[in-house]
């Protein structure tokens, strides 16, 4: 049978259009292949980060003083007393919240060779948690909903060039009375 | 190089093969591959081979579009749609389960149906054709009303049945590629064709019948 269109086609602009969505399709998923890598590579740095012996104390925690240790022969000479140990407990103790305070890993280099930067931006972002395992950081598995917040540090070229991942950490402490 | 022997002399002509471009030589190999290998690289970000699939079935999809609805604009979405689908995937298309022209089809029919639940199939309006002067003009004027009247007659078809006539008699698919386009049965898809085959001549001779 024939109806007279047994030859026609799609106009050729419809080509056009179909290869530009290909072209911004692919593009996505290059730059999140290439987010990815980053991650794996930052987390890589992140794990070093932590595992070095020498860190600094976080902002907290400084003004906690160690308390002294005493030295044997004074312990020696101090007489034995026995005390009846009565546990104190309290009866309610009131906290107060305190401002959520961020923590973030150090800037995580993604390019195999760092390059100077003559400029750019810090993109902030959330990324999903499992991003964290890729960087080989642990994951919280309650959490892994909750997506994390990132620095993104983009160079003039458009192209990322170091992640830092930022965590709120709050905290509390008990109230004055 | 090709060798030409003239006067009992023998030339070597070492002049190269007209100059072929990257792309063109890229779409020569790829028109060679299967549609399920042209698919997977396609996934895989290759722009030769996405061309390569959309040149090889636009065609049956457009008019698979424009029989069904009888206009083009509606067409034309229609053939976006279905490769928009290859574009963002994951595509459920299994080789073992037929040709990809008919999982296309499938595809459209589900948008081609879609459309039509907001807008019924029109008419399509004449389309004009410069008159060849070597051709017998009153042959060509009659040609053209009778492949109106068939398109009319198509385009009145209730949707079931217009799709197995699309499928099986216009776009030439056999039997089982027709029926997996339609999400019916082979038994149903043959009664429905037979059905619109009976439909269809019945509004054409009342056509001739009023036209006499």
């Amino acid at each position: 049978m024939n109806d007279g269109w047994n030859r026609r086609e799609a106009p050729d602009f419809i080509e056009q259009r179909l290869v530009g969505a290909f072209r911004a399709h692919h593009r996505g998923q290059r730059m999140w292949r290439t987010l990815a890598v980053a991650g794996i590579a930052a987390a890589l740095t992140a794990i070093a980060w932590m595992a070095w012996p020498s860190r600094a104390t976080p902002p907290h925690l400084a003004a906690v003083k160690r308390a002294p240790i005493p030295s044997p022969n004074a312990v020696a000479r101090r007489p034995v007393q026995l005390v009846p140990v009565v546990a104190s407990v309290p009866r309610k103790v009131r906290r107060r919240r305190v401002a959520p305070t961020e923590v973030a890993t150090g800037f995580l280099p993604l390019d195999a060779a760092p390059m100077p930067l003559d400029g750019g931006a810090v993109i902030r972002m959330e990324v999903p948690r499992p991003t964290l395992a890729l960087f080989g950081l642990p994951v919280d598995a309650r959490r892994v909903s909750v997506p994390v917040q990132a620095d993104v540090l983009f160079g003039e070229d458009g192209m990322a060039h170091a992640v830092r991942f930022v965590s709120t950490a709050s905290y509390e402490v008990p109230a004055r009375k | 190089m090709a060798r030409d022997t003239d006067n009992g002399a023998t030339f070597w002509n070492f002049s190269p093969p007209a100059a072929e471009s990257h792309s063109e030589r890229m779409q020569r190999s790829l028109a060679d591959e299967s549609d399920s290998q042209l698919l997977d690289e396609a996934s895989r970000g290759s722009e030769e081979a996405f061309v390569e699939l959309y040149r090889r079935h636009q065609g049956p999809v457009f008019r698979f579009a424009l029989r069904m609805s009888g206009d083009e604009a509606t067409a034309e979405e229609v053939v976006q749609e279905v490769f928009l689908t290859l574009i963002r995937g994951p595509v459920r298309y299994a080789e073992a389960r037929g040709s990809l022209t008919g999982w296309l089809l499938g595809v459209a029919r589900n948008h081609v149906l879609r459309v039509l639940e907001r807008r019924p199939p029109r008419a399509p309006a004449a389309e004009w054709e410069a008159p060849d002067a070597s051709a017998d003009v009153l042959a060509a004027l009659l040609r053209r009303e009778s492949l109106d009247a068939v398109r009319r007659a198509v385009l009145s078809l209730p949707a079931v049945y217009r799709e197995a006539l699309v499928l099986c008699d216009l776009e030439e698919l056999e039997y089982a590629e027709a029926a997996r386009a339609a999400g019916c049965s082979l038994g149903t898809i043959r009664s429905r064709l037979h059905r619109a085959r009976n439909l269809l001549a019945a509004k054409l001779t009342k056509t001739r019948e009023c036209a006499l």
